[in-house]
């Protein structure tokens, strides 16, 4: 589909630190497959990914349900099989193996979207933040019980609640010791699977804050994947909208919700500022639109995945896939009609997405 | 001394705030244990005394339930097979659950040829008629408790692998097992820590009752002459005497009858309010064992320092002056409170 190299969004602070990690290629290809049945196809999740960030960075992933943002975020911690390259401050993660990838683990941790599916139901919060320190051997005995308890604190866990089991504590405290457990490891890159979406919104804002804090005081990086525009919004440095598999277009925060270029980027845009109050689910399939993952079979596929609902596809889009553009240096897009539909700013994608409808 | 009335203490509180259904099963415990340790406490009478004078008698003082086709009391015979139903219960799902409890939970978690492979062995067993099944193997062995506590331990072990392979099959896809791989955690610990303690509830409430299983499967094949031989004495033995004189002696066969399908029951019952008592989310906080100790702090009561007085009052300690009257909704731990 395409043999562009990796960078495709070039981290700002490259400069000063250099990058933390990229990812070149990543492709995660489900076989459908039965026991008895042979090989009936594959669907490609995520379909030769490439990013970069550097120290400190929010990568905000963006894009409708089943684009493919979660199955990126299993990849990358090595609990789905995935192709392609993932280098970790010079190291090759995806060739780690045994020991050598347990401990490297450490410095890669995820958050999950359900806080208390996150946590085992036997283990009190105590022995949820204790675990892994104790596991990866990181203090000595004595000071480890010194540790959790400092740890909860940064989080703003509540003491009173440390001998309490997952279903015993709100969504909110089991998100913050999900965090707390990921903090304890010292982990450089949180990848974050939806953290906030099923909370209640005051909660939501607080996490939000929480992981902030962490981005300054701890210097900690984040993959946050969201389909909340507005989170990513306040959190990401960076964004990338992906739709089915593929990132259609990334930019610095600012320049991607200022000057969107996409069709879908703006139909994501023009969206959220129709449905801004109630709480933003996956975006509404276009007419006749296969949205499941089984709708996503690619193989065939010629041409723009997203020119069936694009309004502004010519008879180019059906027929040859884009190939990344850069519109500036950090903003890359693909789109053959990203040129012609520059003028739009944010009202136009609001009239794209309604006359789609 | 005092440390035996401790433990007394204790289990008087315990028994306290057990419920009926948990006092009825332990006390059936205690009766089954020592009616297979020690039977003599239970009965002074000898189960293999032959009375010429007391043939087929009915219940009387000295013989409760009468006495059999030799003049041997019905209850003695029947406290003393105990020991051998017990054994062969106990015994069968006990090898069962120790090998297939490990096998299923890996082969779930892991998948691959090898799962597929058990599991296929697991189906096919499974679906072996369990009377044939012993009448083949009995036929090549012979017939005693051990080929019998063979038979069910085998044909135990393929239903504990197959419950024990879902449960880890549907635990692999959780979070919080991810979340252990994600965070370094050894296999082995991952395993031992989350995976086999989740995945044993359901195990736990088989367990007993494929002992029931293996109860009724004793009974059923020492009918047919394939269990334990004379003159050893088990439930099964005595219902297979005992059919023959049912007229004469009705409390004869309805006492062997009943026994069977008393513990049978019991044992059924016993597994759920077993898995009950070790899940955490449906303990209830007084019927757990061991039962806390009246000295010690509720759990959760952790003294908070004078420095994080800034959180909300803790539920557990809602003496705390001034904090408790403050609203829950101050502090920057806000949200706090549990669901519960």
């Amino acid at each position: 589909m395409s043999g562009t190299v990796g960078g495709l969004v070039p981290s700002e602070s490259e400069a000063s630190s250099g990058p933390l990690f990229y990812v070149d290629q990543l492709s995660v290809t489900f076989q459908k497959r039965g026991r008895l049945s042979a090989g009936t196809g594959a669907v490609k999740a995520v379909d030769g990914v490439s990013f970069e960030m550097g120290v400190g960075e929010c990568l905000g992933l963006v894009g409708e349900s089943g684009s493919g943002k979660s199955s990126i975020a299993r990849a990358m911690v090595r609990v789905i099989p995935s192709r392609g390259k993932f280098v970790f401050r010079g190291v090759d993660f995806f060739g780690l193996k045994g020991e050598a990838l347990r401990v490297a683990r450490r410095e890669i941790q995820m958050i999950f979207q359900n806080p208390q599916g996150s946590l085992d139901p036997r283990q009190t919060a105590r022995q949820v933040v204790r675990e892994p320190l104790v596991e990866h051997g990181l203090l000595a005995v004595g000071q480890v019980e010194a540790r959790v308890e400092e740890l909860m604190d940064q989080v703003g866990f509540n003491w009173a609640l440390a001998d309490r089991y997952a279903h015993q504590l709100s969504g909110g405290q089991c998100q913050r010791l999900a965090i707390a457990r990921s903090l304890g490891l010292g982990a450089e890159l949180l990848i974050c699977d939806e953290p906030t979406s099923a909370l209640d919104v005051s909660v939501q804002a607080q996490i939000i804050n929480l992981l902030k804090d962490l981005q300054q005081t701890n210097r900690t990086s984040y993959v946050f994947i969201s389909h909340n525009l507005a989170v990513v919004r306040q959190l990401a440095t960076k964004v990338a909208v992906m739709y089915r598999g593929r990132i259609v277009e990334s930019a610095p925060v600012a320049e991607l919700f200022g000057a969107p270029k996409h069709p879908y980027t703006l139909e994501l845009l023009g969206y959220e500022a129709l449905e801004l109050t109630s709480a933003i689910g996956p975006a509404r399939p276009g007419p006749g639109e296969d949205l499941t993952i089984a709708g996503l079979s690619s193989s065939g596929m010629t041409g723009c995945s997203f020119a069936p609902r694009c309004p502004y596809a010519e008879e180019r889009c059906t027929r040859e896939a884009p190939l990344p553009e850069r519109v500036t240096d950090l903003h890359m897009v693909e789109c053959h009609r990203w040129r012609f539909i520059e003028g739009a700013d944010r009202t136009e994608g609001d009239d794209g997405a309604v006359a789609s409808h | 001394m005092t440390r035996a009335l401790v433990h007394l203490r204790r289990a008087m509180h315990w028994a306290r705030h057990a419920g009926p259904a948990r006092l009825v099963l332990v006390a059936a415990a205690i009766l089954g244990i020592v009616a297979a340790v020690r039977p003599e406490l239970l009965t002074s009478q000898d189960p293999n005394a032959i009375n010429a004078h007391a043939i087929l008698v009915g219940p009387s003082w000295s013989h409760w339930l009468g006495t059999d086709e030799e003049g041997s009391d019905v209850l003695a015979r029947i406290i003393y097979g105990t020991r051998l139903d017990l054994l062969l219960a106990v015994g069968s799902a006990g090898i069962a659950g120790l090998v297939g409890f490990p096998l299923g939970a890996l082969a779930g978690y892991r998948g691959g040829v090898t799962d597929y492979v058990l599991q296929s062995f697991a189906i096919s067993t499974l679906a072996f008629p369990l009377i044939l099944f012993a009448v083949l193997i009995v036929a090549s062995f012979g017939a005693s408790l051990l080929t019998l506590i063979g038979i069910l331990a085998f044909l135990f072990t393929a239903q504990v692998f197959t419950v024990a392979r879902a449960q880890a099959k549907a635990l692999r896809e959780r979070e919080f097992i991810t979340a252990a791989t994600v965070s370094g955690i050894r296999t082995t610990h991952l395993l031992r820590r989350h995976l086999f303690p989740n995945a044993r509830g359901p195990v736990l409430v088989l367990l007993p009752q494929l002992m029931a299983t293996a109860i009724i499967a004793e009974a059923g094949l020492s009918y047919l002459g394939l269990g334990v031989q004379p003159p050893s004495i088990t439930w099964g033995t005595i219902l297979e005497a005992s059919e023959n004189y049912y007229q004469q002696q009705p409390y004869y066969a309805v006492a062997a009858g009943l026994v069977v399908t008393v513990s049978a029951g019991l044992l059924m019952f016993a597994g759920d309010v077993i898995s009950e008592s070790l899940d955490p989310r449906r303990r209830r906080a007084a019927a757990a064992w061991p039962p806390p100790r009246a000295s010690t702090a509720p759990s959760g009561a952790r003294p908070a320092p004078a420095t994080k007085a800034a959180g909300p009052p803790s539920p557990t300690s809602p003496t705390r002056g001034a904090a408790s009257l403050s609203p829950v909704i101050a502090g920057p731990g806000g949200e706090g409170g549990g669901s519960s």
